[in-house]
């Protein structure tokens, strides 16, 4: 009995300072307006409307300037992009979007990856980020389908911390230290990219990016994963576009396919438009790519002003269309 | 089994309450089970390696008390250690042995025809083979009678707190413990809890959250530039320490907790001012095995070359001391580079002790201290490093420049996990130094500041530490 007081002596007021600390570190990551939490303070906690939302990895983060989209289609954007990212994670910030006090976007773009159609196997790709909002459901729903961890972490909220280490990283937590600001040409999400490192002799070799045939098979998880972020576009009655992003070649080869043809299967049973930018003239030009398939600022200007034009362009011919 | 596993931690309190529930006469047969199990959790077949040797040592011990003459013991010694030290040979030295025949045949032109083991290596196989192996050695010597109960011998080698990685008792300490009946006692309980609790700090805090920043250096060594190269391999140092006395600590403790006294394996080996009481701070039980068994009896036999006998002996001990490490050349090196500091320190004794007398104490001993750190860091070196080549890259990498100010490579390391394994060094510092006579005992000293202490460790684990069961160095050995 003794020893067991003296335990609970320990335990109890260990718990409640580790409550005290999550609480403090939440804080702190409520400030955020950089990287994945400013993303999701954005997203969760803001109530702005924005007509065009932007999902995927580095390659949506880094390459769709808003700011261009913006005034090139005189609508409101948000780059959701967040490093590493794939279709799951992705599913719950648009979830989470829909969930807050956001008006429904008008369209959704996502910003495939080159392999996608292999990924990396696995469903969620940082379950642990979502482990901060752990309260908010419709993160929950989703994360506690595919990592337990963040169950521990709403129950026992006093050992949540020790699921965050890897958020220690960013100073930004501890909240009486003034709010990380945004980085320079940071805008609604994007993050641009300076400079260029195309000049390396491994970025000068490559000749011309092509996806390989055995590459073109979609995993079944994948597939899974992609159908599952189409039906909830479809269900709220949102446009999606999916859309195959520049990469740096040395030559424009009209015959390489990179839509994948099992991918059409998906396009008809939710209606989803493929839009395919590996033929741009830009594609060439080296000083518009930060590396192989990382535009820079300058490249990212261009390309959004493309890639809005075209969705301008689609949607007037959807309206025609509708119209007939 | 690892002790920062979810294993453990339903495993450990379900032994330690079967221990006191049984009666004394069953307690023996629950700790063997209890550390089979410990042990079947690495690889289930290697258990098999443990139960050859305690057979074999056994009965050796058994055959040796009775041997008439020293001659027989003599004899019937060597088998037993010929048969653990074969185990060893088999299992950690024959790919490494068979590597440098390849590489002797290779330049002599010819192909080594002799095949590969396709083995991995059995967890803490040389923590229980040097431990059965004092056991021999004590009753040749006449320290120890040999065990005649089949199950304590085994329950000596195998006891699940120490099974994997030490300490490395002796006969003497352990056997009479696992026949005397440990009671329930509050006061030993509670220490040892607080014991684990501070090893599980010193592993979950600090080692496991210096290693993602030394792993992180070590894998992209062209990113950084010198200093922070030396940075890394500095951290190295206290993760290592953190590392294996933390484990220690929660051997020891979880030991105490059943009421067994394990040895002290380390004492704040980071604050001494040579190489020598450095030695005889980290890692004692392997010191003392060495020089018990190694060094002690080889400078005796040969005590009529004077101050040669030193140096060999110095040299030979510290290299097989490497040796014991790991089947590798960075093994040896950082062995052999220990002997010769040592000898070193050995032959300068009269020089140093005139030196200190010159220079003010603080300045000596703080210098000293420094130079230390300084020597030990760089010899982990070739511990932490896979191969000479990279040991060698890592050298050349303390002089490289990098396009990047120090600023930016820290920032990439993260500054506020550097703040904080700083910060867990010093309080681990503080809390050491502050209570010299252990952190067992420091209830005896002031029970509040006790509380607090076990108190503020506890949130610091919950907090900082990290759960991803990542293993202890020294099971690798």
């Amino acid at each position: 009995m003794r020893l067991l007081k003296y335990i609970l002596s320990v335990i109890l007021p260990a718990f409640a300072l580790s409550y005290l600390a999550l609480l403090f570190v939440n804080a702190g990551l409520k400030k955020q307006q950089n990287d994945f939490f400013g993303t999701f303070n954005h997203i969760a906690n803001k109530s702005d409307k924005h007509d065009i939302l932007i999902f995927g990895a580095s390659i949506a983060k880094n390459n769709i300037n808003p700011r261009v989209v913006d005034s090139v289609s005189g609508k409101s954007s948000f780059n959701c992009g967040i490093y590493g990212f794939g279709f799951v994670d992705s599913r719950i910030l648009l979830e989470s979007y829909l969930h807050s006090s956001h008006p429904k976007p008008t369209t959704v773009v996502y910003v495939m990856q080159p392999d996608w159609g292999r990924g990396r196997g696995h469903e969620i790709t940082y379950a642990l980020q979502f482990y901060p909002y752990a309260n908010n459901n419709a993160v929950y729903e989703t994360v506690s389908k595919y990592d337990d961890g963040i169950k521990l972490v709403k129950h026992l909220p006093f050992v949540a911390l020790s699921k965050y280490n890897d958020h220690l990283k960013y100073s930004s937590l501890i909240p009486f230290v003034k709010k990380n600001h945004l980085r320079t040409g940071n805008y609604q999400g994007y993050e641009p990219i300076y400079g260029t490192v195309m000049n390396l002799k491994r970025f000068e070799n490559a000749t011309n990016i092509t996806i390989k045939k055995d590459s073109k098979e979609i995993s079944p998880v994948q597939q899974n994963n992609l159908e599952s972020f189409c039906k909830v576009c479809k269900d709220n009655n949102i446009k999606l576009l999916l859309v195959f992003p520049c990469s740096y070649t040395t030559k424009i080869d009209t015959t390489v396919d990179r839509s994948f043809p099992a991918l059409h299967q998906i396009v008809d049973k939710y209606n989803v438009q493929v839009m395919d930018y590996a033929n741009l003239e830009m594609n060439m030009v080296k000083s518009n790519f930060f590396d192989l398939y990382h535009l820079n600022n300058v490249g990212a200007d261009k390309f959004s002003a493309v890639l809005t034009k075209d969705i301008l362009e689609r949607s007037q011919k959807l309206e025609v269309r509708s119209a007939k | 089994m690892l002790f920062n596993s979810f294993e453990f931690l339903v495993f450990f309190p379900l032994v330690t309450i079967l221990f006191f529930i049984l009666p004394h006469k069953f307690r023996w047969s629950l700790l063997l089970t209890a550390s089979c199990i410990f042990y079947m959790f690495f690889k289930p077949v290697y258990i098999l390696i443990i139960f050859f040797t305690i057979i074999i040592d056994y009965f050796a011990g058994i055959y040796i008390e009775r041997a008439a003459t020293p001659e027989k013991k003599r004899k019937l010694l060597i088998i037993s250690l010929i048969a653990n030290i074969g185990v060893l040979a088999v299992f950690k030295y024959y790919n490494f042995l068979n590597s440098n025949l390849d590489g002797l045949l290779s330049v002599m032109g010819y192909t080594n025809p002799i095949p590969y083991l396709k083995i991995l290596l059995p967890i803490g196989l040389s923590f229980h083979t040097f431990q059965a192996m004092s056991y021999t050695i004590e009753i040749a010597r006449g320290n120890q009678k040999a065990e005649k109960h089949f199950g304590i011998y085994a329950l000596y080698v195998m006891f699940y707190p120490q099974l994997v990685a030490g300490p490395i008792e002796r006969p003497q300490n352990m056997l009479h413990q696992f026949h005397e009946k440990q009671n329930f006692n509050y006061k030993l309980m509670v220490s040892g809890l607080r014991l684990m609790l501070w090893g599980f700090f010193k592993k979950l805090v600090i080692a496991d959250r210096i290693s993602l920043v030394v792993d992180e250096i070590y894998r992209n060594t062209d990113s950084y530039s010198g200093p922070i190269i030396a940075l890394g391999c500095m951290l190295f140092t206290f993760q290592i320490y953190c590392d294996f006395s933390g484990y220690s600590d929660i051997a020891v403790g979880s030991a105490r907790v059943m009421g067994f006294k394990l040895m002290k394996n380390f004492d704040r080996p980071l604050i001494s001012k040579n190489l020598t009481e450095f030695w005889r701070r980290w890692h004692i039980s392997l010191s003392s095995w060495f020089s018990d068994y190694l060094y002690t009896p080889f400078v005796l036999a040969k005590r009529d070359w004077g101050k040669i006998a030193v140096v060999v002996g110095l040299l030979l001990t510290f290299s097989i001391s490497g040796l014991w490490h790991g089947a590798g050349w960075t093994f040896v090196i950082y062995g052999a580079l220990n002997g010769i500091v040592l000898v070193y320190e050995f032959l300068s004794k009269k020089f140093r002790k005139n030196l200190s007398k010159k220079i003010p104490a603080v300045i000596y001993n703080s210098s000293s201290n420094l130079l230390l750190f300084l020597f030990v860091s760089f010899s982990y070196i070739f511990f932490r490093s896979s191969d000479m080549h990279t040991a060698i890259s890592m050298i050349k990498a303390c002089g490289h420049h990098s396009s990047h100010s120090i600023m930016e490579q820290l920032q990439n390391l993260g500054l506020l996990p550097l703040s904080i394994i700083f910060t867990m060094i010093a309080y681990m510092h503080f809390i050491e130094r502050k209570f010299e006579s252990g952190i067992p005992k420091m209830d005896l000293q002031k029970p509040s500041l006790e509380r607090t202490f076990s108190i503020v460790t506890l949130t610091l684990i919950i907090v900082l530490g990290i759960f991803n069961q990542q293993s202890f160095i020294y099971f690798q050995f």
